[in-house]
């Protein structure tokens, strides 16, 4: 299945450059935006698996902001107020979460196509600590939930 | 008699084809679990706009997740098809703009959802 540039150009309105070959980024017809002038194309199948990290990482921003509500809603404790010290920040960390992931997948893509080493972060940890500091928290406001009965 | 270098080539290039399509169908059904997560958040506002009787703010930003999450299903749907094209043309199948804008509707649902919470204290 080839379409000629002219034709897929009118058909297909997205982000895909409407026609390319994997070394002359400046074809004419090609759609041009930052990401993809960069370097050259690589294996489809890596941008498939970047594209799903980062949608990994946003569904889990989605998962927190979610589990925030949740508590927010649905958690009843004895103590009015204290389950905003859980709910409020899981609803910020998945907020702040959502804003790196985007970045997170530019640099990802920016280094497949200059074929350079993928970047390293400290998100990963950081979403670790946040998360045993949450769970300590939500241990806290059990035990004082028990012993206040 | 077949030419061996022949038959690994093509051998090759049929399990790139094949990595390339399942890798496509589970992009797809990342694309769907992400429009579900924003569907369940937007019951979740629902619940807390009702609760805090904040009706005329909540239920307009309720309706515009569910949209958002609607959107979110058909793209996936859309990329299906159009990644098995984009392949087969040696285009890149990279969308930056697609994925922006779903961050920025996360964020808009994490700043939802904060703002409604602070409401019903």
């Amino acid at each position: 299945v080839s379409a000629t540039p002219a034709e897929s150009g009118t058909t297909e309105p997205h982000d895909a450059p409407a026609s390319a070959t994997r070394t002359v980024n400046d074809k004419p017809g090609r759609r041009r935006n930052a990401i993809t002038d960069v370097g050259t194309d690589p294996d489809p199948r890596f941008t498939l698996a970047n594209e799903r990290t980062f949608l990994a990482w946003n569904r889990t921003a989605l998962a927190l902001i979610a589990g925030g509500l949740a508590v927010a809603q649905f958690l009843k404790l004895g103590l009015g107020g204290a389950r905003l010290i859980l709910a409020l920040p899981l609803i910020a960390l998945g907020a702040a979460m959502s804003l790196s992931s985007y970045r997170r997948w530019e640099r990802n893509e920016r280094a497949l196509r200059l074929k350079q080493p993928l970047p390293t972060s400290a998100l990963p940890r950081m979403l670790a600590y946040a998360i045993v500091l949450v769970a300590i928290a939500a241990t806290a406001l059990a035990v004082v939930e028990y012993a206040s009965r | 008699m077949n030419d061996p270098t022949k038959d690994a080539a093509a051998e090759s290039s049929l399990s790139k084809r094949i990595g390339a399509g399942l890798a496509n169908e589970r992009t797809v059904l990342a694309w769907t679990r992400s429009a579900l997560s924003l569907a369940a958040i937007a019951g979740l506002i629902a619940h807390a706009a009702t609760d805090a009787h904040a009706y005329a703010i909540g239920y307009p930003l309720v309706v515009l997740l569910l949209v958002g999450a609607l959107l979110t299903w058909r793209y996936g749907s859309h990329i299906y098809t159009d990644n098995r094209r984009a392949v087969a043309a040696g285009e890149p199948v990279a969308r930056p703009r697609a994925l922006k804008l779903l961050a920025a509707l996360t964020t808009t649902s994490g700043a939802i959802a904060l703002t409604i919470t602070v409401i019903s204290i």
